[in-house]
This record gives structure tokens, C-alpha cells and sequence, in this order.
């Protein structure tokens, strides 16, 4: 099961970094992670088109990782191999 | 009497109190479908003022920005506000600088890796009471017509406003996302995109912005024209209080500072 991590954001220069880890064989997102900083709070949410979703807050000057409910939320791919977001959005807010 | 005429004065000389203002100018925009170099010029010159917060929204086929730098009279390195990728399709940026002693110029953005498609827009944000100056970023990523952010607020300072600057980037051609709906940020900026090949082998850069007076909590929220993977940015900045209410407080206390 091997995990890759995709960084999905960054905010302030480099201060905050929201990453998620997914399972190249089935695409499930696995672990969200904030590494942060920063003197301020960051936010990392996933959401499901059908209204699910699931989120965590990291605090100031803090690396956080979060495991994300297992084979819930998945990447897809699209015709050219490229890994695609059908079906739900990936957010990051700083500050939160 | 002597006094009122004295306050009148002052009042003449320091101006009468009164609110600040952000205002946006839409400064150019680019669009390079590839080749070798890996710099992007991201509009024309142009001559910001002190007070001018300079701002690029960069979009590309994934690459991150290496640097971003003011080209011209003055030496500025912009700052990366947010950033926001879907991965192995599109990359948003956000980047920005003070104008405050530059000259006239423009923004270049250099990336690393491969110079792939890539699309720049540039606007100035220039604040009555002062520079604007970040405040807070929110990014999403997704696939669809629907772009959006996470939802956060911006609260401006006494007598001054809020600037809302919304950046999407699609990976798709610019003939189809060029009629994009903005929900959030409520105005309709600039757009660029490439054209030529298969769309997905093209990026297009959208904008859109806001100003308010008071506090408002918001989520980007567009409608694309065409279904594509996209990276959406939205920004705030926030520019100083309005020193009305200093002066004010001076002439309450009646407190006269007589003009040399």
C-alpha cells in the first residue's frame, strides 16, 4: 500500500503547508497534515460533493497530522493518468 | 470666535475626517503556451504608487514559482501570499509587493522545472489611509464548474476597507472559461488563458475581486464556464485605520497645533 504525499497548499512564503497523503492503489486519501510555522492557526478541510466532510485545525508553530476516515475520500484519475478531484474539494485557510 | 476660526484652519490644512478607500486597477495580463524560457513577464510597464500594493495571479500546469520580482526602477522581490495545487494539472499563486519606491516596471515570475502553460494577471491595490497589506488566504481544489475556497472573514479597520482578490486557474483554454460567473469575490476581474491543442494542455487564469466597508465572511465562489480541474486562491488585504478619527480626538480635547 503505497502512500504518497501531494502538498495541496501554502500560505505566508512557505510559513504553512497543507499536505495530504493518499494509497496509490486505491486513490483513498489517508492523512491530512499541516506544518505550520507560523504565529497563527491553520484550517485543512476535505468535502464530499454529497455533503460530507472533514476537517482539523492546526495550532500556531505546530506540525499536525490527522488521519482521514479510512476509503472515504478519493482522488480519481482523469483520461491522461493525471490524478483529478471528482467529486470533492480540498480546502486550506491561513489564518483560520 | 479666534479659536473657531483656528479649528477652521486646521480642519482646512489636515483635512476634514473622512473613510478611507481601496481601489483596484487592473494592470495587464500574458499567456505563454510553453517554450524554453521560464520567465514570464507578467504585463507592461507601469509606475505604482507608495501606497500601491502590487499583486500577480500567477497560473501554470503545475511548476511553483522559483522567483518573482519587480522588473524596472527599484528592487522588490514579491511575496507568495497563497498557493494552491491540483496536482499534475494546475498551480495557482498569489504573490505581492509593496510599491512603495519603485519605479516604473513590471512583475516577473521565473519558475522552476519546465516553462509550460502558464497565464498573469497583474493589478495594483491602492489604499486611501495607506499600503494594503495581507491579512488572510484561503485555496481550494476540485474538478468541475464549481471553484471555491474554504469560508473565512475580513473585519476592516476603523474608516478604511477590505480588498477581496479571488484568483482561479483552469487547466483549459481560454475560449472556454472566458465567461466565468462570480459569486465571491462579486466583481469579475481580468482573465488570460492559452489556446491550441488539446485543452487540458492549457491554462487559463481568472480574477475576481471586491471591496467592502465592513466585516464580511466568505467563501470564493465562481461558476466555470466549461468543466475543468482548477486551483482557486482568494486573498484579503486590509488597509491602516483612517486617521480621522485621530484628528477628531485632537480638536474634541481642544488642542490646537498651529501651522509653521
Amino acid at each position: 500500500m503505497p502512500q504518497i504525499t501531494n502538498i495541496v497548499a501554502s500560505f505566508g512564503d512557505g510559513q504553512v503547508v497543507a499536505e495530504v497523503d493518499y494509497n496509490d492503489a486505491n486513490l483513498a486519501l489517508t492523512k491530512g497534515r499541516i506544518r505550520n510555522t507560523s504565529l497563527f492557526p491553520a484550517f485543512f478541510e476535505a468535502v464530499l460533493d454529497a455533503g460530507d466532510r472533514f476537517g482539523f485545525t492546526c495550532p500556531a508553530n505546530t506540525n499536525r497530522t490527522v488521519n482521514i476516515p479510512n476509503n472515504t475520500y478519493f482522488y480519481s484519475r482523469d483520461e491522461e493518468g493525471n490524478l483529478s478531484l471528482v467529486g470533492i474539494t480540498l480546502h486550506s485557510t491561513w489564518p483560520a | 470666535m479666534a479659536c473657531l476660526r483656528r479649528i477652521a484652519a486646521l480642519l482646512l490644512l489636515i483635512g476634514l475626517p473622512g473613510w478611507g478607500a481601496i481601489t483596484r486597477t487592473a494592470r495587464g495580463t500574458i499567456q505563454i503556451k510553453g517554450g524554453a524560457s521560464l520567465e514570464t513577464d507578467c504585463s507592461g510597464d507601469f509606475d505604482p504608487a507608495d501606497t500601491d500594493r502590487i499583486i500577480a495571479i500567477f497560473a501554470s500546469d503545475g511548476t511553483s514559482i522559483s522567483t518573482a520580482n519587480w522588473i524596472g526602477l527599484g528592487d522588490a522581490t514579491l511575496v507568495e501570499n497563497a498557493s494552491v495545487d491540483n496536482t499534475g494539472n494546475v498551480r495557482t499563486h498569489i504573490v505581492s509587493v509593496s510599491g512603495a519606491g519603485l519605479g516604473s516596471g513590471h512583475v516577473r515570475i521565473t519558475q522552476s522545472g519546465t516553462g509550460n502553460a502558464r497565464a498573469c494577471l497583474t493589478l495594483t491595490l491602492s489604499g486611501g489611509n495607506g499600503l494594503p497589506v495581507f491579512a488572510a488566504a484561503s485555496t481550494g481544489t476540485g474538478t468541475g464548474t464549481a471553484a471555491s475556497t474554504g469560508s473565512f472573514t475580513c473585519t476592516p479597520n476603523s474608516g478604511a476597507d477590505c480588498a477581496w482578490i479571488g484568483g482561479v486557474g483552469a487547466e483549459d483554454n481560454l475560449l472556454g472559461q472566458d465567461a466565468p460567473s462570480w459569486t465571491n469575490p462579486n466583481n469579475a476581474g481580468q482573465q488570460d488563458g492559452t489556446e491550441g491543442g488539446g485543452s487540458t494542455s492549457n491554462i487559463t487564469a481568472l480574477e475576481g475581486y471586491e471591496i467592502d466597508s465592513g466585516a464580511v465572511t466568505q467563501a470564493l465562489a465562481a461558476t466555470l464556464e466549461s468543466s475543468a480541474d482548477w486551483a482557486a486562491v482568494m486573498v484579503t488585504y486590509k488597509e491602516p485605520a483612517s486617521g480621522g478619527a485621530v484628528v477628531k480626538d485632537i480638536i474634541m480635547r481642544g488642542v490646537i497645533v498651529r501651522p509653521r
